[in-house]
């Protein structure tokens, strides 16, 4: 009989350590990390590994335009800003973006 | 001097939030693409929206509302209750909400904020009706919030608001309408509320109240008739 590995979300903070639990369950780990304990230049340096740009205040797309939230149309920056796995999401970091995001992709583990 | 615990827990910190390589970023973005990583400014803030996957009344929304946008606005009404009481953030919300899905939208999340969608959805259920029907009749209630919703305020006048409610319902005998009133303006709804029942035919009401707020459904009565 195959395997039963049921899938189990859970953020960082609850790491489950028990070894015949994880070989039993596909354990998903979400790691949560905020911005502001990461420097302006490492922000950039990231938002560039994604395809986008920074001008000093807000951030850039693809086409150095300044970035526009795709739910709220606000412009993105880099102080207030969100990154969300699907595609490399870059919202502005306000409730109802976050409640779009996750209708539209479901939610994070 | 040794450094204390804490001190050394302070300086792992530090050490750890400078070492971004280009080897780290190019991780991140990998993991990115995994889903297995999100970068956010304030876990609190996140939290108020993300961590309504938890609350039950989110589930059983979740569950009879299929409509997105409808999905989207409750979703800010129970962020909105948990942002209550002089948070920064509640009026640039709401701007955000007015902006984005207009004073309709508003209303919708104002509905479930103040818990006045949870009152109509308990009389709901208290009419034992299908999973089908229970979903369709919040989804019409919600689509037509601005005409199946009558917020009342104390400085109102009355007597306009009996006519065009009632004429409304007359026009387009709606399954339900919702007519809330909250603090000084419970006394002005209840008398709305008498106003408009003596002009209308064929509704039942049924009436939820606390200390704060009432509100008031006026439901078609569906038991047949007996000619």
């Amino acid at each position: 009989m195959g395997h039963d590995r049921r899938k189990i979300s859970c953020g960082a903070r609850g790491f489950i350590r028990d070894r015949d639990f994880q070989k039993s369950h596909q354990v998903i780990f979400m790691e949560l990390i905020s911005l502001k304990e990461i420097p302006t230049d490492a922000k950039v340096a990231l938002l560039k590994e994604l395809g986008y740009g920074a001008d000093g205040v807000y951030v850039l797309d693809d086409k150095g335009q300044r970035l526009r939230d795709k739910y709220t149309d606000a412009l993105v920056r880099l102080e207030n800003m969100l990154i969300l796995p699907g595609s490399a999401i870059v919202l502005d970091d306000n409730p109802l973006s976050i409640a779009n995001y996750l209708e539209e992709f479901g939610e994070l583990p | 001097m040794t450094p204390t615990p804490e001190e050394e827990v302070i300086a792992g910190v530090t050490k750890g939030t400078l070492d971004f390589t280009a080897d780290r970023i190019k991780a991140w973005a990998a993991r990115l693409a995994n889903r297995d990583i999100a970068f956010i400014e304030d876990r609190t803030s996140f939290d108020v929206v993300a961590d309504q996957k938890r609350n039950p009344e989110w589930s059983f929304y979740k569950e009879y509302v299929k409509t997105k946008e409808l999905r989207v606005l409750i979703r800010i009404g129970l962020a909105l209750r948990k942002l209550e009481g002089g948070h920064a953030n509640l009026q640039s919300l709401r701007k955000n909400i007015l902006h984005k899905h207009g004073k309709k939208g508003l209303h919708v999340a104002q509905l479930v904020q103040d818990g006045d969608l949870g009152a109509f959805i308990g009389t709901l259920l208290s009419k034992q009706m299908s999973k089908a029907d229970l979903g369709a009749a919040i989804e019409e209630l919600l689509l037509n919030v601005d005409k199946y919703v009558v917020f009342i305020k104390s400085d109102i006048a009355t007597r306009r608001v009996i006519e065009s409610t009632a004429a409304r319902i007359n026009a387009n005998l709606p399954p339900a309408l919702l007519i809330c009133g909250s603090k000084g303006a419970k006394g002005t709804a209840e008398v709305v509320v008498k106003g408009v029942m003596k002009k209308i035919d064929g509704y039942e009401l049924s009436i939820y109240q606390n200390k704060v707020k009432v509100v008031y459904l006026i439901m078609r009565d569906e038991s047949p008739s007996d000619d």
